[in-house]
């Protein structure tokens, strides 16, 4: 049962698990779509789209998760500790990557609106911070609290990982199977030669 | 697209309804105890003890300890 004094307590966790795997599906689609990637049966606006709104409500949680966490008043954390990192006084090691990878989103949330100023190349450099804040947040959640240790929730763990390691794992593979850019005209070009040979075999 | 992006915040807010309702009962033997654990820890370092004993305890052990705390402050 959920008392009315607890139910920031919970709230927190509950808003930190979902988080955890919007965060996932965040980083997979991201990394899906990067370098003129696109979904299998999608076309590549649709997964941009996908990933960008998935970025919106994974940070919508993560905002809730963070405010009901100060909110509670069992557990002391000052708006400070939010901000800067390893400063809070209740396990401040876990707590504290939390912040990093809050600090992080906020980076790439704010180079993400700030995108057509700044620049492509700046925006790209910036936004492989995303990278780092997945483990950094994923870290977070082991170490602040068990539940993503044991029962459904460390499935659900492991199929985060698992997730993402494939996607980063498929994405590496196509990368380094590509035809370099420098080579990619004369590859084309010989390709019509090689099916006429192949032809009058 | 508008579809998929309502259903995926629904399921989203379900869930997350879901875990809250089962933290506390199903997934929770680590919860109740983790928060038991930061009632002592915490409560020490930030001189919170009579906020933590005016609340509703989360395990059987902590409300029979608020309890007789109480009582006997009484």
């Amino acid at each position: 049962m959920l008392a009315s004094s607890t139910v920031f307590w919970y709230a927190s966790r509950a808003t930190g698990v979902v988080a955890i795997a919007l965060l996932t599906a965040v980083i997979v689609l991201g990394i899906a779509v990067s370098r003129k990637g696109r979904l299998p049966g999608l076309p590549r606006f649709a997964g941009l789209h996908l990933h960008r709104y998935l970025s919106l409500l994974a940070v919508g949680f993560v905002a809730v998760h963070v405010l009901t966490a100060v909110a509670d008043s069992y557990v002391s954390i000052r708006l400070a500790a939010v901000i800067i990192p390893f400063t809070s006084a209740y396990k401040p090691i876990w707590l504290g990557l939390g912040t990093v990878a809050l600090d992080l989103i906020a980076a790439l949330i704010v180079t993400s609106a700030l995108r057509h100023r700044i620049g492509r190349r700046t925006w790209r450099s910036v936004h492989w911070l995303a990278y780092l804040s997945w483990p950094v947040a994923l870290a977070h959640g082991l170490g602040a609290s068990q539940d993503l240790r044991s029962g459904p929730l460390l499935a659900l763990t492991a199929v985060c990982t698992a997730a993402v390691l494939a996607t980063a794992g498929w994405r590496l593979t196509a990368a380094a199977l590509a035809v370099p850019r420098a080579r990619r005209v004369p590859t084309l070009m010989s390709a019509p030669q090689d099916l006429v040979r192949a032809g009058h075999r | 697209m508008r579809a998929a992006t309502v259903s995926m915040t629904a399921a989203s807010l379900v869930a997350a309804g879901a875990i809250a309702v089962a933290l506390p009962s199903g997934i929770s033997h680590h919860a109740t105890a983790t928060r038991s654990t930061q009632s002592s820890g915490v409560s020490g370092s930030t001189s919170g003890t009579s906020r933590s004993l005016s609340r509703p305890a989360a395990t059987p052990t902590a409300s029979s300890g608020t309890s007789q705390a109480t009582s006997g402050g009484s």
